[in-house]
C-alpha cells in the first residue's frame, strides 16, 4: 500500500493480521484516528498500528483519539500496552463486561509467563499505565471509557467540508455483562475453593462480551464485529446487537467479519438487514490446535454473501525447524503431531471519500488476498 | 543454578532415571557406591516461571556436588543441611541439556493433550504446537494437567562418571503452590486497591 495519509474527508479502515491476531486502524476524518485491538508485525514485533501510523507520518501522541480493547484474549491485545504508552492522549475504551473488581482480581490471579505474553499479562501492564496516566485526575474522572450496547464512544459534528463522525458500541448487552462477570467469578472461585494450582488464565467460549462497533463517517457506515459470537436466546451475542437502537435502519458498507469468519460468529440477519448489497467483508484468520478459521465452509458462506471478501493472511501449519538429531529422535516417538504456524502478515486497507460512498478503494499488502470461495484460511 | 532449578529435575521421586530411588532408602542395599538423595520437594518460589527456567544449554550436576543433594541415605531438610558439613566428591551423573521448552497446555483430548511450546534453547524459533500422550506426563504431575498449566520439557544426554551416556527426556509441570486463603485475601485486597486507584467501581 502507498504510505500517503488519507484526505481529511476520507474514511480509512485498515485491518492487520499476522496469522493469529488482529488490529483495526480507522481514520475518522480530519486527521483523527482510532485503533481497535492490537497485534504485532511478526518481522520486527512492533505493534502493527504503531508501525503503520508512524510510517504514514501520523503524530500518534495527538492524532490517535481512542484505543478500543474489544476483549482481553491474547490475539486481540498483543502490544496494546506499547500502543497506549505511545498514544498519550488517547482514551482507553474497554468492554463494560470487565468493569468491576472481579476482572482486576482475575488479572491479579494469572501467573505471568516466562517467555510468552498472554492477554491477561498485557492487560495488567495496560492497567498500570492507565493508573500512572490518570494519577493526577480526580477519582471520578479515572478509569477507561466503558463500552456497552448503544453507548456513544466518540463523536464530532460536521465542520466546513469535514464530515461528522460517530462511533457507537453495539455490545456487550446488559445480559452479556452479567454473564461475563459471573464467569470470571466462577473461575476465581474454582481456583480458590478447590485450592487448585495457580495457572495461566484461559479464555472461555463462547465470547459474548466483546465490543462490536458501528462507525459512521459522513454517510458511510462500518461494522466491526470483533469476536462476538451468537448464542441461543436474545439477550447476548448477535441477537442482542440486533436489538440495539443504533443498528436499526443502518446498512454498513464495510464489515469486519466477527470471530474470524466462524459459524459461531455468523448472523444471517446482520448480512440481510444491516449490510449493503455486496459489502466489503474483511477478516483475519485464527489457528490454534485443530481449530482453523475461517474453514472452507466459512469461506463458502461468506463468499455466497459478497464477492468482495478479503482475508489478511492464510493460516497454515508448517514443519517445525529441524533440531539436532538426538533431540529429533527423542521427540519423534513422543509427539504425534508437531507443527508451527507459517509466518505471514497482511493488511487490507479500504479507503473511501465520504463524498463518494460508492467508490471504495481496496488495497492489499503482504499476504492479504481476496477470497474466492473455494479455500480455507 | 538455583535450588528451584535443580529441584525441577530432582523433585520427581518416581524418576529412577535420575538416580533417585522412589521408595526411599533401602536398608538392604549393600552397594559400596554412595547414593545421593534429593531433598523433599518444596513449593517453587513465587517469583514466576522465569526464575524457574533452567539455564540454556547448561550442564546440570546430578551428583552430590549439587547444592541441594547430599551424600547420605535419608532426605534432609534444607535447614538441616545448612547446619552440618557435607562431604563432596565428583558428580556421579550430569544431564547435558540439548533442548528445553516451556509448554502451556492448550487442550486435553482423552488420552492426549496439545500444548504450545516456546523454545527456551533457541528463543528465536517460533512457538511449536505438539500433541502427545498424557502418559508422558509423570504420574504425580497428572493432576496438574489442565488448560493453562505450564510445564517444562528437557531433552539431553545423561552422562555418567564412567563415560556411559544415554538420551534423556524429562517433562515436569510447574508446581506453583495452590491458592491459600491468606494469599487469596491478599490478592483480593490488591485488586480492590487497584480498582479504587483506577476508579474502577
Amino acid at each position: 500500500v502507498d504510505l500517503n495519509v488519507p484526505q481529511a474527508d476520507e474514511l480509512e479502515i485498515s485491518l492487520f493480521g499476522p496469522g493469529v491476531g488482529e488490529c483495526v486502524v480507522v481514520h475518522l476524518g480530519r486527521g483523527e484516528w482510532m485503533v481497535v485491538d492490537s497485534c504485532r508485525d511478526p518481522d520486527d514485533r512492533q505493534p502493527a498500528a504503531l508501525k503503520y501510523l508512524t510510517q504514514l507520518g501520523v503524530n500518534v501522541a495527538s492524532q490517535v483519539k481512542a484505543i478500543v480493547v474489544t476483549h482481553w484474549h491474547d490475539d486481540h491485545v498483543d502490544g496494546v500496552d506499547e500502543l497506549f504508552a505511545a498514544c498519550v492522549n488517547a482514551t482507553l475504551v474497554c468492554s463494560q463486561a470487565l468493569r468491576g473488581k472481579e476482572f482486576i482480581d482475575f488479572v491479579n490471579m494469572d501467573r505471568p509467563p516466562a517467555v510468552e505474553e498472554t492477554g491477561v499479562s498485557t492487560f495488567r501492564r495496560l492497567l498500570e499505565l492507565l493508573k500512572q496516566r490518570q494519577a493526577a485526575l480526580p477519582m471520578k474522572a479515572r478509569g477507561p471509557v466503558w463500552a456497552s450496547a448503544d453507548r456513544t464512544l466518540l463523536n464530532q459534528a460536521a465542520a466546513s467540508n469535514l464530515p461528522a463522525y460517530n462511533v457507537v458500541a453495539l455490545s456487550p448487552s446488559d445480559a452479556a455483562i452479567t454473564l461475563s462477570l459471573n464467569e470470571i467469578n466462577e473461575e476465581i472461585e474454582r481456583s480458590h475453593v478447590n485450592l487448585a494450582p495457580k495457572r495461566r488464565a484461559v479464555a472461555r467460549q463462547p465470547n459474548e462480551a466483546a465490543v462490536v462497533l458501528q462507525i459512521q463517517v459522513g454517510g458511510i457506515s462500518v461494522l466491526l464485529g470483533s469476536d462476538l459470537e451468537s448464542r441461543p436466546g436474545v439477550w447476548d451475542g448477535w441477537s442482542a446487537v440486533l436489538q440495539t437502537q443504533t443498528i436499526k435502519g443502518i446498512r454498513s458498507t464495510v464489515f469486519k467479519v466477527a470471530h474470524h469468519g466462524a459459524a459461531s460468529g455468523h448472523s444471517s440477519k446482520v448480512w440481510e438487514d444491516h449490510l449493503i448489497v455486496e459489502p466489503i467483508a474483511i477478516l483475519t484468520p485464527f489457528l490454534i490446535g485443530s481449530q482453523r478459521l475461517p474453514s472452507e465452509k466459512d469461506v463458502e458462506r461468506i463468499c455466497s454473501s459478497t464477492s468482495q471478501a478479503y482475508l489478511t493472511s492464510g493460516a497454515r501449519w508448517t514443519q517445525p525447524p529441524k533440531r539436532e538429531t538426538a533431540v529429533e529422535r527423542t521427540i519423534k516417538p513422543i509427539a504425534s503431531e508437531r507443527r508451527v504456524r507459517r509466518r505471514s502478515f497482511g493488511q487490507i486497507r479500504v479507503r473511501v471519500a465520504t463524498g463518494h460512498p460508492g467508490q471504495c478503494r481496496v488495497d492489499l499488502a503482504g499476504s492479504a488476498h481476496r477470497l474466492t470461495g473455494s479455500e480455507s484460511a | 543454578m538455583s535450588r528451584s532449578q535443580l529441584l525441577e529435575v530432582l523433585d520427581d521421586p518416581h524418576d529412577l532415571s535420575l538416580g533417585i530411588d522412589p521408595d526411599g532408602p533401602n536398608p538392604n542395599n549393600t552397594s559400596s557406591a554412595r547414593r545421593f538423595t534429593a531433598l523433599p520437594p518444596s513449593p517453587y518460589p513465587e517469583s514466576g516461571p522465569a526464575s524457574d527456567a533452567m539455564g540454556l544449554g547448561q550442564t546440570m550436576l546430578l551428583g552430590p556436588t549439587a547444592p541441594t543433594a547430599i551424600l547420605q541415605d535419608h532426605p534432609v531438610p534444607i535447614k538441616a543441611l545448612d547446619a552440618r558439613s557435607a562431604v563432596f566428591s565428583a558428580p556421579m551423573e550430569i544431564l547435558r541439556v540439548l533442548q528445553k521448552w516451556e509448554g502451556t497446555v492448550q487442550d486435553i483430548n482423552g488420552t492426549e493433550f496439545t500444548a504450545r511450546f516456546s523454545d527456551l534453547t533457541n528463543p528465536e524459533n517460533p512457538p511449536e504446537f505438539m500433541t502427545m500422550p498424557v502418559e508422558e506426563v509423570p504420574t504425580p504431575d497428572r493432576e496438574l494437567l489442565a488448560p493453562g498449566a505450564v510445564f517444562y520439557w528437557v531433552i539431553g544426554y545423561r552422562e555418567r562418571r564412567d563415560g556411559h551416556r544415554e538420551r534423556a527426556s524429562s517433562i515436569r509441570f510447574q508446581r506453583l503452590p495452590a491458592w491459600t486463603a491468606s494469599a487469596r485475601t491478599e490478592a483480593k485486597e490488591n485488586a480492590h486497591r487497584l480498582a479504587q486507584e483506577l476508579g474502577w467501581t
